[in-house]
């Protein structure tokens, strides 16, 4: 997903839910107001109150008022400055980064690397919270991954479906996981 | 795009197919998995909603590797082929 800039709901004027869309207040904030970039690819707002946006040009942390900026000139831990990806870990709030081939996470005012030198697998795309903390994530298609506690599993999905000839179909692109509380996940 | 929408247990690493029977093909574009345990799928020919409850879904999707799961979905809105 690609937003053009960010528009960030910011105010509800009166009116309550039942109010009509016109009684919002939408500002738009783009590069003008120190946004790296104006193709946002991931947006999330993290439980102490930040609004974390990832751009082609690296990542702002927004506060409501100033963004502050994360990128491979400031951050060393940052292997390069597109942000494809982020979610929040349920376990202590940590934000993950999936920053092109490389997975960080920021926890503590400090960002960390997980590369593939310590045997985790990079993510392709998205990052998605596990119930006990840590992640969800596909390295390539058919493949889905946990990580906690820098503990790696791996699950190769095979094929179920066959092509008209009756060959097997390679293993999917996984979009999306979902994982249920008995931690059986949908994808 | 995912050829289909799974359920996957990771402590037997069986995987099972819940896509709508009735969809006409099995690639989707989007699914979202509501606080109520409702789920939509949006597919290539329409809206489909997951009528089954989360429990009766778990239950029916331990089926064989492989097998689809007894999962009942209502098509909520349906997208002409050619549209």
């Amino acid at each position: 997903m690609t937003l053009v800039g960010a528009a960030f709901w910011l105010a509800v004027a009166e009116g309550g839910p039942d109010a009509a869309p016109t009684d919002y207040t939408v500002t738009r904030y783009t590069a003008e107001q120190d946004l790296p970039q104006n193709s946002v690819r991931a947006l999330l707002q993290t439980r102490d109150g930040y609004l974390w946006v990832g751009t082609l040009a690296g990542l702002a942390r927004f506060d409501g008022v100033k963004f502050k900026v994360f990128n491979s000139s400031n951050t060393p831990e940052l292997p390069n400055d597109a942000i494809n990806a982020l979610a929040e870990d349920r376990r202590d709030g940590s934000l993950w980064i999936n920053a092109g081939k490389g997975l960080l996470r920021y926890h503590g005012h400090r960002f960390e690397r997980f590369d593939e030198e310590q045997g985790i697998p990079q993510p392709f795309g998205g990052l998605w919270p596990a119930h006990g903390g840590g992640l969800w994530y596909s390295p390539h298609p058919g493949q889905l991954v946990v990580l906690q506690d820098k503990s790696v599993r791996t699950w190769q999905l095979r094929p179920r479906r066959a092509s008209e000839n009756g060959d097997e179909i390679p293993g999917h692109r996984i979009l999306r996981v979902e994982e249920e509380e008995g931690g059986a996940c949908w994808y | 795009m995912p050829i289909g929408l799974f359920r996957f247990v990771p402590e037997t690493g069986v995987s099972s197919l819940l896509s709508p029977i009735g969809m006409s093909d099995s690639y989707y574009r989007s699914v979202a998995r509501q606080d109520q345990g409702i789920v939509l799928l949006a597919a290539r020919d329409g809206l489909w909603r997951l009528s089954t409850r989360p429990q009766t879904v778990a239950t029916a999707a331990a089926t064989p590797d492989g097998q689809r799961a007894g999962a009942e979905w209502e098509n909520l809105e349906r997208v002409a082929p050619d549209d």
